[in-house]
C-alpha cells in the first residue's frame, strides 16, 4: 500500500507540475495562432519605436486602418517638418485600445489626429470584441487585466489547446526576421504595399445607425481622451476617414446622419477638421475595401488633408 | 459540469473527495452520505438549477412507491401490490413521454390526420432516461421483493451518485447499495485510487483526444454536404462509429474512474464491442448495463426464449424497437432498433441450422452492418442517411486521383453504376483523416481499458506505467479539455 500511495502522489504531482509548465509556457511563449495577429503585433512594434524615438514635437495619426491605408504620415512630415507617426492599424482593436496606444506614445507638445471609422462612434464599453481581446491578452496584457480582469486572463489561456501553441511556434519561426521597415510600411508607419486597386470587399454604403452619439461609450471615451490631452498639453483633432463615394450618400437620410455627427463634435467643443463628404472619393482610388486607398488614392487625400491643414489656426499656432 | 472540464477535474472532485473522507475519518457516516448527495445534485444542478426539483420530485416518488411495494401486506389502502407498481412505471414513463416524446408524438398525429397542433419544444432535462430506468427496475425488484428497506438518504445515494447520474452506467440497486453500506469502503484505499486515476486518464484521452477528433469528419459529413462520394461517405460512417465509441467508453471509464476514487465499483459498460464476431455477441459487450436492463425488464417479462420461436422472435423486435426509440424521439432510431432486432433475429435463424462462418469474415460482417446501422442512429433525418449510404455503396461514384482514374476507365462501360470519376476529396476529408481511421482500427484491436487495468500489478515496471498514464492525462488536459464538446449520449 506505501508503494500505492507512492503512486498517486507521483501521478498527482507530475501531472500538475507538467500541467503548469504547459500554462506557464503558453503565458510567455505564445504569441497568437493566425499570421493576422503577427502581422499586427509588428507593425505597433515598429510604429511604437518609431514615436518613442522622437524627442521633439510629433504629429500622431491615430485609427483603423483608414489612415493606414489613407494617409501619408511621410507626406505630412515634409511638409511641415515635423515628424509624423502613422499609429494607425487597425479598427477591431477598438476605440478604447486606440487611444490607449496613443497615450503610450504621446507627449507635452504633441499633436493628435484622429480620422476614426464611423463605427468606432458606437463603442461598447461591455461588448468583448474578439481582436482587441485575442490581441491583447497575448501583447498587452496590463491593458487586457485592466479591462476584462486577471480570472478572464486565466480562462483565456486555459483554453489554449496543443493546437495553437503549436501553430504559435511555427508562425513566429515564419515571421521572424520578416521585413517590415521599407517592404510593407515605411518609416512613419505609411503602408506601401496598397500599389493598385482590386476587387472592393463589402462595397456597400455605411448602414444608417440612429444613435445619439453624445451618449455612447465611445463618445465618452473621446471625451476622457480629450480631458487627458488638455491635462498633458496636447492638440487633439478629430477628422473623418477616407471611404467610397456611393450617390446613396445624398439622400437625406445620410445627409442627416452625417451632419448629425459632425454637429455633435462641434457642440461637444471637439476640433473637427473637414467634413465626412471632404474624404468620400471615387472607387478607382480605393485599394481593396470601401476604407482602404490605394497610393493614388492616398496621395490625393493627404494633399487635401495637409491644405486643411494649413487653414486651421489652432494647427497652425500649435505647430512649433 | 463535464468530467473533461477543469471545473470538474481540479475543483469539485478533489474537493468532494477529501470532504467526503474527512467526513468519514471523523465518523460522520450520515454527514458524508448525505454530502456526497448534496454534491451529486450540485453537480446536476450546473447545467440548469431549474431541473434539480424534476430529480428530487423523481427520487421521493420512487422511494415511496419503492417502499410501499417491499412490504409483505398484499395490498396496501385497498391497492393491490401489482396496481401500484404499474401505477409507478406509467407515472415514470409519464415523465419521460412529456419531456422526451411528446413532440415526436405530436409531430405524428399532424402528419397522420393533417393537423396542425402546436409542439411543446421542451428541453430534455439531463439524465432523465438513466434515472428513470433506474428507479423503474427499482420498483420492478421491489415488487418481485427483491430490495431490502434502504433509508432515504442510501436511495437518494444509489440515484444521484454524480459519476453515474448523467449518462450511466445504468446501475442495480443490488450491487450498489452494499457498496455503499460495506465499512470497508469508508476508508481512502490506495489501490482503488491509483486504480480510478488512470482509468479517468485513459476514458479523458479516449473522449478529448480520439472521439473529438473522429467528430470533426462525422459531423462535416453529415450535416455539411448536399452528397458525399465513396470515400467521403465511409470517412464519414467510420469516423461516427470510432467517435460514438471512444465518446461513449471514454465517458464510461471517466465514470468508472470517479466512482473508485469512492471504493465503489461501477459495472463495466463495454468490452471491446467491434471485436464482436456475431451480433449477439456485440449486443454482450456494448452499452452492457442497458442490454441488461433490456433483458431482465422487457424481454424477459415479455417472454423470453421460453415461449416459442415465433415468441423469441417478437419479443426481440419489440425489445429492440422500444430500445432504439429510447436512444431518441425519432423515427431514424426506430428503424436502427429494428435493423439490430432483425439482425438478431436472423441470428437466432442461423443459429439454429447450425450454420457457421469462418471468424474473420463473421468480423466483417458484424462490424459492417454495425457501422451501416449507426447511419440511421446518427442522422436526424432519413435524407441524411440516404445521403451517406448512397456515398458508401458508390451510387454517387467513386471519386480517385485522375491518372487512377484514367487508368481504370476500361471498367466504367461494363457498369454504369459504379462510375470512376477523376477529382478531389472534400475539403473536410484529407489524408491526416483516412490515417486516423486506421488508427482506430488498430486501437479497437488492442486490449480495453479494463482490460489494461484489470490485473493491475504495481509491482512490476511501475515507473514506466506511470509515466504512461501520467502522459495519457497531461496530453488529454492540454490537448482540446475546454474545448466545446459534449458528450453524445448526454442527448439520451
Amino acid at each position: 500500500m506505501k508503494k500505492t500511495k507512492k503512486l498517486v502522489y507521483a501521478f498527482i504531482f507530475s501531472s500538475l507540475i507538467m500541467l503548469s509548465t504547459f500554462f506557464i509556457g503558453k503565458f510567455y511563449i505564445y504569441k497568437g495562432n493566425s499570421p493576422d495577429m503577427f502581422n499586427i503585433a509588428n507593425l505597433i512594434h515598429y510604429k511604437k519605436n518609431y514615436a518613442q524615438s522622437i524627442k521633439t514635437q510629433k504629429i500622431i495619426i491615430t485609427s483603423g486602418s483608414n489612415s493606414l491605408y489613407g494617409l501619408s504620415a511621410e507626406a505630412i512630415e515634409k511638409t511641415f517638418n515635423i515628424p509624423t507617426v502613422n499609429n494607425a492599424v487597425n479598427a477591431d482593436l477598438q476605440l478604447k485600445y486606440h487611444l490607449y496606444s496613443t497615450k503610450v506614445i504621446l507627449k507635452e507638445g504633441d499633436i493628435v489626429i484622429l480620422p476614426l471609422e464611423y463605427r468606432v462612434f458606437n463603442y461598447k464599453k461591455n461588448v468583448k470584441y474578439q481582436k482587441e481581446r485575442k490581441y491583447t491578452a497575448v501583447y498587452d496584457k496590463q491593458y487586457f487585466v485592466n479591462k476584462y480582469g486577471l480570472k478572464e486572463l486565466i480562462n483565456y489561456y486555459q483554453k489554449l489547446g496543443i493546437g495553437d501553441f503549436v501553430r504559435s511556434l511555427k508562425l513566429e519561426k515564419q515571421f521572424k526576421g520578416k521585413q517590415y521597415i521599407g517592404k510593407i510600411i515605411n518609416r512613419n508607419g505609411d503602408i506601401l504595399v496598397n500599389r493598385q486597386h482590386r476587387k472592393i470587399m463589402w462595397d456597400n454604403p455605411r448602414e444608417i445607425q440612429n444613435i445619439d452619439y453624445a451618449t455612447t461609450d465611445g463618445f465618452k471615451l473621446l471625451k476622457e481622451f480629450r480631458k487627458y490631452c488638455v491635462e498633458h498639453d496636447v492638440l487633439l483633432f478629430i477628422t473623418f476617414p477616407n471611404t467610397i463615394y456611393y450617390r446613396d450618400y445624398e439622400k437625406d437620410a445620410y445627409k442627416k446622419y452625417f451632419k448629425n455627427l459632425y454637429i455633435t463634435l462641434i457642440k461637444n467643443n471637439f476640433n473637427v477638421l473637414g467634413n465626412p463628404y471632404v474624404f468620400m472619393y471615387p472607387r478607382k482610388l480605393f485599394f481593396n475595401t470601401a476604407y482602404h486607398l490605394n497610393q493614388e488614392g492616398t496621395k490625393v487625400r493627404t494633399k487635401e488633408f495637409i491644405n486643411i491643414l494649413k487653414e486651421n489656426a489652432l494647427f497652425i499656432r500649435a505647430i512649433k | 459540469m463535464l468530467f473533461n472540464s477543469y471545473e470538474f477535474i481540479f475543483i469539485f472532485l478533489p474537493i468532494v473527495f477529501f470532504v467526503y473522507f474527512y467526513l468519514l475519518k471523523k465518523r460522520l457516516i450520515i454527514g458524508a452520505k448525505g454530502f456526497l448527495v448534496f454534491s451529486s445534485l450540485f453537480f446536476y444542478s450546473w447545467w440548469n438549477v431549474i431541473y434539480l426539483p424534476l430529480i428530487l420530485s423523481s427520487m421521493l416518488f420512487n422511494y415511496v412507491i419503492g417502499n410501499s411495494l417491499n412490504t409483505n401486506e398484499e395490498k396496501i389502502k385497498s391497492f393491490s401490490k401489482k396496481s401500484i407498481l404499474i401505477f409507478g412505471i406509467i407515472a415514470n414513463l409519464s415523465l419521460l413521454g412529456y419531456f422526451k416524446y411528446a413532440d415526436f408524438f405530436i409531430e405524428n398525429i399532424n402528419l397522420a390526420v393533417n393537423t396542425n397542433i402546436s409542439l411543446f419544444h421542451l428541453a430534455l432535462p439531463l439524465a432523465i432516461s438513466f434515472f428513470t430506468f433506474q428507479q423503474i427496475a427499482y420498483l420492478v425488484d421491489s415488487y418481485r421483493k427483491e430490495t431490502k428497506e434502504y433509508d432515504f438518504l442510501n436511495y437518494s445515494l444509489f440515484v444521484t451518485f454524480f459519476p453515474q447520474l448523467i449518462a450511466g452506467p445504468i446501475v442495480h440497486h443490488k450491487e450498489m447499495m452494499p457498496q455503499f453500506a460495506s465499512k470497508w469502503n469508508m476508508v481512502k484505499n490506495y489501490k482503488n485510487i491509483a486504480l480510478g486515476l488512470f482509468i479517468f486518464s485513459i476514458g479523458l484521452f479516449k473522449k478529448v483526444v480520439i472521439a473529438d477528433t473522429f467528430a470533426i469528419w462525422a459531423t462535416a459529413g453529415f450535416a455539411d454536404t448536399t452528397s458525399l462520394n465513396f470515400f467521403e461517405a465511409w470517412a464519414t460512417s467510420l469516423s461516427y462509429t470510432f467517435q460514438l465509441y471512444f465518446d461513449f467508453s471514454g465517458y464510461t471509464d471517466m465514470a468508472i474512474g470517479a466512482a473508485l476514487l469512492f471504493n465503489i465499483k461501477l459495472p463495466i459498460n463495454f468490452n471491446s464491442p467491434y471485436k464482436a464476431l456475431d451480433i449477439q455477441d456485440f449486443w454482450r459487450r456494448w452499452h452492457i448495463t442497458l442490454s441488461r436492463f433490456l433483458r431482465d425488464y422487457i424481454y424477459i417479462p415479455l417472454g423470453g426464449n421460453r415461449k416459442g420461436s415465433f415468441r423469441i422472435y417478437s419479443n426481440l423486435m419489440i425489445t429492440f424497437l422500444l430500445g432504439g426509440l429510447w436512444h431518441g424521439a425519432g423515427w431514424t432510431f426506430v428503424f436502427w432498433g429494428f435493423l439490430h432486432g432483425m439482425a438478431l433475429v436472423i441470428h437466432r435463424l442461423w443459429k439454429s441450422f447450425n450454420f457457421t462462418m469462418n471468424k474473420y469474415l463473421a468480423w466483417f460482417v458484424t462490424f459492417n452492418f454495425i457501422n451501416i446501422a449507426w447511419v440511421f442512429f446518427r442522422a436526424k433525418e432519413w435524407d441524411d442517411a440516404i445521403k451517406v449510404l448512397k456515398g458508401m455503396f458508390g451510387f454517387d461514384g467513386v471519386v480517385v486521383s485522375q491518372k487512377f482514374a484514367n487508368a481504370f476507365n476500361y471498367l466504367n462501360p461494363l457498369n454504369d453504376f459504379f462510375i470512376l470519376k477523376g477529382g478531389a476529396l472534400q475539403a473536410f476529408i484529407t489524408i491526416y483523416t483516412l490515417e486516423f481511421i486506421a488508427v482506430g482500427f488498430v486501437l479497437i484491436s488492442l486490449k480495453n481499458s479494463h482490460q489494461i487495468i484489470g490485473n493491475y500489478n504495481f509491482s512490476s515496471n511501475t515507473i514506466l506505467k506511470l509515466v504512461f498514464f501520467v502522459t495519457l492525462f497531461v496530453f488529454a488536459n492540454i490537448f482540446t479539455i475546454n474545448h466545446e464538446s459534449e458528450f453524445l449520449y448526454f442527448n439520451f
